[in-house]
């Protein structure tokens, strides 16, 4: 009889059965939940929320892996955040682009401090420059008038 | 999931999906305070879970949609309505026990609670 944990590394394989290699760092759109998500490295993490559109990952146990406290962001609303500020969804994007853009949507003390000094540094660590969103083509946000 | 203290229902935050441009307010979110985390060792396609207690001062959320018409696609797995999507740990509010800081920010409203 096996223990849930073999169970669950069971199915596991067997999903990834036709992956090759390991995790590597990525940008991604997320369709589901309209989200660019920028991941470094892969581990449990705590997800912090900078405000309504961004949201920066911690690694749960940095302390005890003495490693680098921040592994990813999330860019929340993407579709809508794109159309708003005249970033092309019609090819990939380029982070720096992205990053400048959410620095002039919320000037802010906390979100420079996510950019310049998080976001940044992780997308360069991750040597990450794009993200495909052509999944989110297809009907467009309506944006209100200003 | 069953173990879920808090359910709140609605992003407040837009969320498009194919084109639903309301996706945002039909995700259901259950929170609540597990004892233990599952691990990736060392990484997610080796399918090796280390348990460890779970981090303190944190809950764990679990995002659902539900599906606007139950699918039936699946037949070895019956009617679906609803989609777990994703799940993370977020920081535990200070006044409302296994649920998350700022839960009024981030949801539409709360559905029920088992406190």
């Amino acid at each position: 009889m096996s223990t849930p944990e073999e169970g669950i590394r069971a199915l596991v394989r067997e999903a990834f059965a036709g992956a090759s290699g390991g995790f590597r760092p990525c940008a991604f759109f997320d369709d589901r939940l309209d989200c660019i998500r920028v991941i470094v490295r892969e581990c449990s993490v705590l997800e912090i929320r900078v405000n309504q559109n961004l949201t920066v990952l911690e690694d749960n146990y940095h302390q005890d892996r003495g490693r680098n406290t921040y592994v990813g962001f999330t860019v929340k609303g993407a579709r809508h955040f794109c159309v708003e500020h005249g970033l092309s969804m019609s090819a990939p994007i380029e982070i720096g682009a992205l990053l400048d853009a959410i620095l002039k949507a919320f000037p802010d003390l906390a979100v420079e401090f996510f950019v310049n000094g998080i976001a940044r540094q992780l997308v360069q660590e991750g040597n990450i420059e794009r993200v495909d969103v052509s999944r989110a083509s297809g009907p467009k946000p309506i944006l209100s008038p200003a | 999931m069953l173990n879920a203290v808090h359910l709140f229902k609605g992003l407040k935050r837009p969320l498009m999906h194919a084109d639903d441009k309301e996706a945002d307010k039909s995700v259901l979110v259950y929170s609540w305070r597990p004892p233990m985390d599952c691990v990736w060792s060392p990484s997610r396609f080796d399918g090796n879970v280390i348990l460890r207690s779970a981090p303190s001062g944190r809950v764990f959320v679990v995002l659902v949609r539900e599906e606007r018409e139950p699918l039936t696609k699946y037949h070895n797995v019956g009617t679906i309505v609803g989609s777990v999507e994703k799940w993370n740990w977020v920081k535990e509010d200070p006044t409302l026990p296994e649920a998350p800081v700022d839960w009024q920010e981030r949801y539409a409203e709360k559905l029920w609670s088992r406190v």
